[in-house]
């Protein structure tokens, strides 16, 4: 009773406290623990927008919903000119954590700032977009090149919106504000006065612990009220607390395996289908304690993905290998006397492929095939320079919400991460209608179809989407973060 | 003293020069990672001006030229990932290492100041055992695993320390125990081994046969001089090993120290931190072998071993 009493006076004492004036109570901030904090409070500077937007500070003009979809967020509305500029109207009544007004001067400022100051800001909007002021609450920005929906590229973290006071202070219109910095160890916030929805909410603490192991430790200790980013090992034992809350989300960088079409093996449909039509993907989700069995590029919670898990089949992949030339002989498949031989490549930057990679292993050998897995230290120059059979990958594929962003990254002909040699003239006639397309359903429709078509063609093999856990304290119990890392601090905090 | 600076400015010459081209050592194009890495759009034009503001796309002698010239001036650059002065980057954390790895080290000394004389004046007894079985320990266990051992028992388990999300006393406690736990044995084993040589020197002989006291106090009376020069020169070793332990340790007590920056560059392919990052521990370390001669030197000014 005594060490708990002590224990409970250094944790009170050793919080950063915040006096509420109106009515002299003393709020503890909510401490929460996860593996990055901003690197600068200027949302300028590398990728501190995205870290900065997550911890509730800063806001761009759209966002994402839950489902991964764009919705407006400063912004109201964004509405294409015959010209291809792009008319965006602004909430009424914005203000900064500052106080100062958040009007279309100081949001063309801010977006003009970013693509001047951070070289990753120009690569939606292109380095030579325009941006000016109409009114207080219209902006007419006219991108460097055409783009058929500017709203997930607005959504993009390099341009959240900040003001720069004078004294070299940075500003935004998030939930929280900064109280104090500590670089890579940790932020205090506290409530934004000038937020839009208001200022009741807690102050936060958030400590950077890069150890996800260490994140379930300081749940059990109860130092983190939410933990986020918890290995899936740490889970059994952190449901059995009393006053533990695990969630578990499905998130949007989708588990999949790149396949090397240049191998004349994989470059036959007919071989990549039966390797699809192997794969257990519930087996998957089981070995790696959670998980959602792929259905396709896209995870099925989007407004774009595709409803139906992609199938396991194992007569049909084999028959399929039949007809490919691959004849079952002495248990390998083989053709012309070669051996059907593959290498399945992780890296160990994500452990769990290393978890899969004898689980696909077994799957690929039942049908026969003769499978190396190697694990190399750097995977991206490894696909870049085509060292690879079959790859592990995972990548965020709508980080803005644009359906057409993985695709046109990993699947048009040609496009720098098409490492797998992939080109289907007809593929490309559907991303050139989606990026011509500006009307959300249409865009989903053409999005669905291209997923199908990827699907049917097989030059990637969508494996799970995977699952990010978060523990919760009981004051937190109810919270739920996005589906995503994109707002773990977001206005829904208790 | 002017041939020790010189020795030291050849070592850093050649240390920048190893540390330029091993940052560039592992494969991967920092500027595709940092795209990747920030779900941003991939494609020849990004890439470029990427690199461009990287420097990178500049010939490798060029790089290095800029990069030691602005080094020379106290610039060693601009983090790839955070977007920061690396001087900045590196001193914000260096107290912490120095903090984690000096009071580590120094508890260590302390607590083998104190158990020396014990085993020296005693073979085989329980102190005697107990330097030889830490000893032993310290340099087998890994840090990361007792670390989270330690961690789990104490904050989670036995709810002591807030040791992750308190005050810098409590969340520096069980990693200055754990570099301690790490250092212990060599120091000790370095101040017995001086111990056990006055023990038979003629001048303590010659004072028990006077009538002194035989045993630990008289060892530690006669004898501290020594163990301290004994354990000068493990201390200038230890403190290299102690910085690549306290990034381990850094990076599970989540301690914003220089050792877990580095790693973290080395991983992001963030060459002017790992650059930086390395120049300075070589600093460091050439400086802490500097200061551990120097006070051998000046605790046994005689040359040769101890009499």
């Amino acid at each position: 009773m005594t060490l708990a009493l002590s224990r409970r006076a250094v944790l009170l004492a050793a919080a950063s406290t915040i006096a509420t004036p109106a009515q002299g109570q003393v709020v503890r901030p909510i401490v929460i623990g996860q593996t990055f904090l901003t690197d600068s409070l200027d949302p300028a500077q590398a990728s501190a927008g995205w870290a900065l937007q997550s911890h509730g500070v800063a806001e761009a003009l759209f966002t994402t919903d839950r489902g991964g979809g764009t919705i407006p967020n400063l912004a109201r509305t964004a509405e294409r000119e015959a010209s291809g500029a792009w008319r965006v109207t602004l909430e009424a009544g914005l203000r900064f954590s500052d106080g100062t007004a958040c009007d279309a001067n100081a949001v063309a400022a801010s977006l003009r700032r970013a693509l001047t100051e951070n070289p990753r800001a120009r690569t939606g909007l292109g380095a030579a977009a325009t941006i000016e002021a109409l009114d207080s609450l219209t902006l007419r920005i006219t991108p460097a090149r055409p783009v058929g929906a500017i709203a997930p590229l607005l959504a993009e973290f390099p341009l959240v919106i900040h003001r720069v006071a004078p004294e070299g202070r940075f500003a935004g219109t998030g939930p929280w504000r900064v109280r104090e910095f500590r670089r890579g160890d940790r932020l205090e916030l506290e409530p934004n006065p000038h937020f839009r929805g208001g200022a009741d909410r807690p102050p936060a603490t958030i400590r950077r612990l890069t150890d996800p192991n260490v994140l379930a430790i300081g749940l059990e200790a109860g130092e983190l009220d939410l933990a986020f980013g918890l290995a899936a090992e740490t889970l059994p034992r952190l449901r059995t607390r009393p006053g533990i809350t695990v969630v578990s989300t499905p998130v949007a960088y989708q588990y999949m395996l790149l396949l090397n079409m240049r191998r004349p093996a994989l470059a036959d449909a007919r071989v990549r289908s039966a390797l699809s039509l192997a794969l257990d993907r519930a087996q998957m989700a089981r070995a790696l304690g959670g998980g959602v069995p792929a259905s396709g590029l896209f995870p099925a919670y989007m407004p774009w993905g595709l409803p139906v898990p992609l199938p396991t089949d194992r007569a049909r992949a084999g028959a399929l290998l039949d007809e490919a030339g691959w004849r079952l002989e002495a248990g390998l498949r083989r053709r012309a006397g070669q051996v059907l031989e593959i290498t399945l490549t992780a890296y160990p930057q994500r452990p769990d492929f290393i978890a899969l990679a004898p689980v696909i292993r077994a799957q690929f050998e039942a049908l026969g095939l003769r499978v190396r897995t190697e694990v190399v230290e750097a995977i991206t120059p490894t696909i870049q320079e085509g060292r690879f059979d079959i790859a592990f990958w995972t990548m965020h594929v709508a980080p803005g919400g644009d359906p057409a962003f993985a695709l046109e990254q990993y699947l048009r002909t040609g496009a720098t991460l098409n490492v797998m040699g992939f080109s289907d003239p007809a593929l490309d006639a559907t991303l050139d209608r989606l990026a011509a397309e500006a009307e959300p359903t249409a865009r989903h429709a053409l999005a669905r179809d291209a997923a199908a078509a990827v699907n049917a063609a097989a030059p990637i093999l969508p494996l799970l989407t995977p699952e990010w856990h978060t523990g919760l304290s009981a004051r937190l119990a109810g919270y739920r973060p996005f589906p995503s890392d994109y707002h773990i601090l977001h206005a829904g905090m208790p | 003293m002017r041939a020790a600076l010189l020795r030291l400015a050849l070592l850093l010459l050649v240390g920048s020069l190893a540390a330029f081209s091993l940052a560039r050592a592992a494969p991967g194009d920092p500027a595709m990672l940092a795209l990747l890495e920030a779900n941003q759009a991939v494609n020849p034009q990004a890439l470029a001006a990427l690199r461009a503001s990287f420097g990178i796309d500049q010939p490798l002698p060029a790089q290095y030229l800029a990069w030691l010239g602005g080094a020379l001036t106290g610039d060693f650059g601009v983090s790839f990932r955070t977007g920061q002065p690396v001087l900045a980057e590196v001193l914000a954390r260096l107290p912490v290492s120095l903090m984690l790895g000096g009071g580590g080290l120094a508890l260590a000394a302390l607590l083998a100041l104190a158990i020396a004389p014990l085993a020296a004046a005693r073979p085989g007894g329980l102190a005697d055992r107990l330097v030889d079985g830490l000893a032993v320990a310290g340099q087998t266990v890994p840090a990361f695993w007792i670390g989270a051992l330690l961690l789990w028992v104490v904050a989670a388990w036995m709810g002591l320390l807030p040791a992750l999300a308190g005050p810098w006393p409590a969340r520096l406690a069980l990693p200055l125990l754990l570099i301690a736990f790490a250092t212990f044995g060599p120091l000790a084993a370095a101040a017995r081994e001086a111990l056990n040589s006055v023990a038979r020197s003629a001048f303590h002989q010659a004072a028990m046969a006077q009538g002194g006291h035989a045993g630990a106090p008289a060892l530690r009376r006669s004898g501290q001089r020594h163990a301290l020069a004994a354990m000068v020169p493990v201390l200038g070793a230890e403190a290299a090993l102690v910085a690549g332990g306290a990034a381990v340790l850094e990076t599970l007590f989540g301690l914003p120290g220089l050792g877990a920056f580095a790693a973290e560059a080395a991983r992001g392919r963030d060459w002017p931190a790992v650059q930086g990052g390395l120049l300075l521990a070589l600093a460091i370390c050439a400086t802490a072998q500097a200061l551990a001669e120097a006070s051998r030197r000046w605790l046994d000014p005689r040359p040769g071993p101890f009499r």
